[in-house]
């Protein structure tokens, strides 16, 4: 399997004019700006509300987990500067966040019988693995290549699809303390890996 | 960082000074294989440990590009109203907060400098010896100051047409007023879809509930309330939330469309531009009930290509002569030609 991932800066903000970024925008929202909240809603909810209908698979629950996502950047955005990462990265995890506790709190999974795996996962992603060696998807990229293969998906699963140890351990048929060590020696891999590469 | 209290059920419980155990715990964090109880845990924790913090931020930053290879989706455009909408009424509740709080702190000073000027020996404090005198000056600016401010006289009874035509020079706002005119065609639509109707607005109730400056709408008299103009105000996103009318005694008529909008009402001030000129004028506040009418006199001349306009205020209307908050509902006034 190959897990290709795509650079950020492609996908990044690209509604957003080089001169109003969404720092900018958030800083308009922290001051209370609401028609700044408007256009950062257009720039972004497209890949925060792709996160959360990957992660629930269902539209209703995703938009309101979209709606949680958003008030709650409205609430925190006077509070956010880049100690908290870019803000592309901290609206998803928000949105990733709340999508975890939806499906960890219901035990939600629909379509368990026939969830999408990591090659389908593979398959939908931009694959452009031939970046920079110091960009930070071709970093992930090569970094993930280099896991054993039940590692990768197990990481690739849980982040993109909101899978728990339980949910792995019994979509692999594997006890869940293994599954558990796939997880950790991959995460252990990734993280000496990615400091070797980038 | 090591919490005693920690269930021991829990997946991970690091030791503070092992950046290795803190540096899975973050991993596993984000990659969202914790359980819930062990999530919250580690949110907790992570306000106070910086490592673990540091730690979450790095991996959130290095596992980004897997979010970023997600397909993108658009949600459904009711759903991103709904949630402009909400965030609108945050907006609007934390202005009122706000001048609540300043209200408070400005009452409290007020009062404040009262006493410690009651309590100020007169001839210390005057070159002029005037001691008498010298009380009531100090006394006097700021206990005016504080009755006048949004929680005063403004929050009590209709609110007086102000003319501002000097806030044109002194008020950036005053070109978005202009611009207003801009969507007269698309309101003629709508207004004629509603005065066909007749019954396209909901019957407003009696019990106005809301703010003191409302008062419930008379029984109509024939000679005196005939129409002469209409105004549908709009939100950002187009959709009609008030009703104002203008009759033949200059009274002004608003009423709200549906809930939501009325939900913003308290702290709303509707405004009368004159589109040629600029001049703004305060018409009065939107009432609390949803379901109810409001009717205010004295309104200025109604001229074609005027527009009504509402903004958000402190609560008890703007404290100053024109807008200072953002202008959310906007509608051209259109005269009604009666036979």
């Amino acid at each position: 399997m190959t897990t290709t991932v795509s650079r950020p800066a492609a996908t990044t903000g690209e509604q957003v004019s080089d001169v109003e970024s969404l720092d900018a925008l958030l800083v308009r929202c922290g001051a209370g700006d609401v028609r700044a909240f408007d256009r950062l809603y257009t720039a972004t909810s497209s890949r925060l509300y792709g996160l959360a209908l990957r992660m629930l698979r269902d539209p209703e629950t995703a938009e309101d987990v979209l709606q949680e996502t958003y008030l709650r950047i409205w609430d925190k955005a006077a509070s956010y500067d880049r100690s908290l990462g870019e803000p592309l990265t901290w609206m998803c995890s928000i949105a990733r966040y709340r999508a975890l506790d939806q499906l960890r709190r219901r035990k939600y999974r629909e379509n368990a019988q026939n969830p999408l795996d990591e090659e389908g996962l593979a398959d939908a992603v931009d694959g452009n693995s031939a970046q920079a060696r110091t960009d930070d998807g071709a970093v992930l990229q090569r970094c993930l290549e280099r896991l054993k293969p039940e590692a990768r998906s197990c990481v690739v699963l849980a982040f993109c699809e909101g899978y728990s140890h339980d949910e792995l351990s019994e979509r692999y048929v594997t006890p869940l303390g293994t599954v558990k060590s796939w997880i950790r020696r991959g995460v252990a891999s990734l993280r000496e890996c990615i400091d070797e590469l980038a | 960082m090591n919490s005693p209290d920690n269930p021991s059920d829990r997946p991970i419980d690091p030791p503070t000074d092992d950046p290795d155990t803190v540096d899975m715990l973050a991993a596993e964090f984000v990659l969202g294989t914790l359980d819930r109880g062990a999530r919250l845990d580690v949110e907790d924790r992570r306000a106070v440990d910086a490592l673990l913090h540091e730690r979450i931020v790095w991996w959130e930053h290095r596992l980004q590009p897997l979010a970023l290879a997600v397909p993108a989706a658009v949600a459904p455009p009711e759903c991103q109203r709904r949630i402009v909408r909400r965030v609108r009424r945050r907006a609007a509740e934390a202005v009122q907060a706000e001048t609540h709080a300043r209200s408070r702190e400005r009452s409290d000073r007020a009062e404040s400098a009262a006493a410690a000027t009651a309590t100020t020996t007169p001839l210390a404090e005057d070159p002029g010896g005037n001691t008498a005198g010298v009380a009531g000056v100090a006394a006097a600016p700021l206990g005016a100051e504080a009755i006048d401010r949004p929680t005063g006289a403004r929050r009590v009874g209709p609110i007086a047409p102000t003319p501002i035509k000097r806030q044109v020079d002194e008020q950036p706002e005053v070109s978005r007023w202009r611009a207003f005119g801009i969507a007269a065609s698309l309101m003629a639509v709508a207004l004629g879809v509603l005065l066909a109707g007749g019954a396209g607005v909901r019957s407003p109730s009696a019990d106005a509930t809301g703010e003191p400056v409302v008062a419930a709408a008379p029984e109509a008299d024939p000679a005196t309330s005939r129409r002469t103009a209409l105004s549908l105000l709009r939100d950002a996103e187009g959709q009609p939330r008030f009703i104002v009318e203008i009759r033949a005694d200059d009274s002004v008529s608003i009423t709200a469309l549906d809930r939501d909008a009325a939900s913003l009402e308290s702290s709303l001030q509707l405004w009368m531009a004159d589109g040629v000129s600029g001049e703004v004028r305060a018409v009065g506040l939107l009432p609390g009930d949803p379901w109810s009418s409001i009717e205010l006199e004295d309104v200025p001349p109604v001229e074609r290509e005027s527009a009504f306009a509402v903004s958000v205020e402190p609560l008890g209307g703007s404290p100053e002569a024109g807008p200072t908050g953002e202008v959310v509902f906007q509608g051209t006034i259109h005269p009604i030609q009666n036979e």
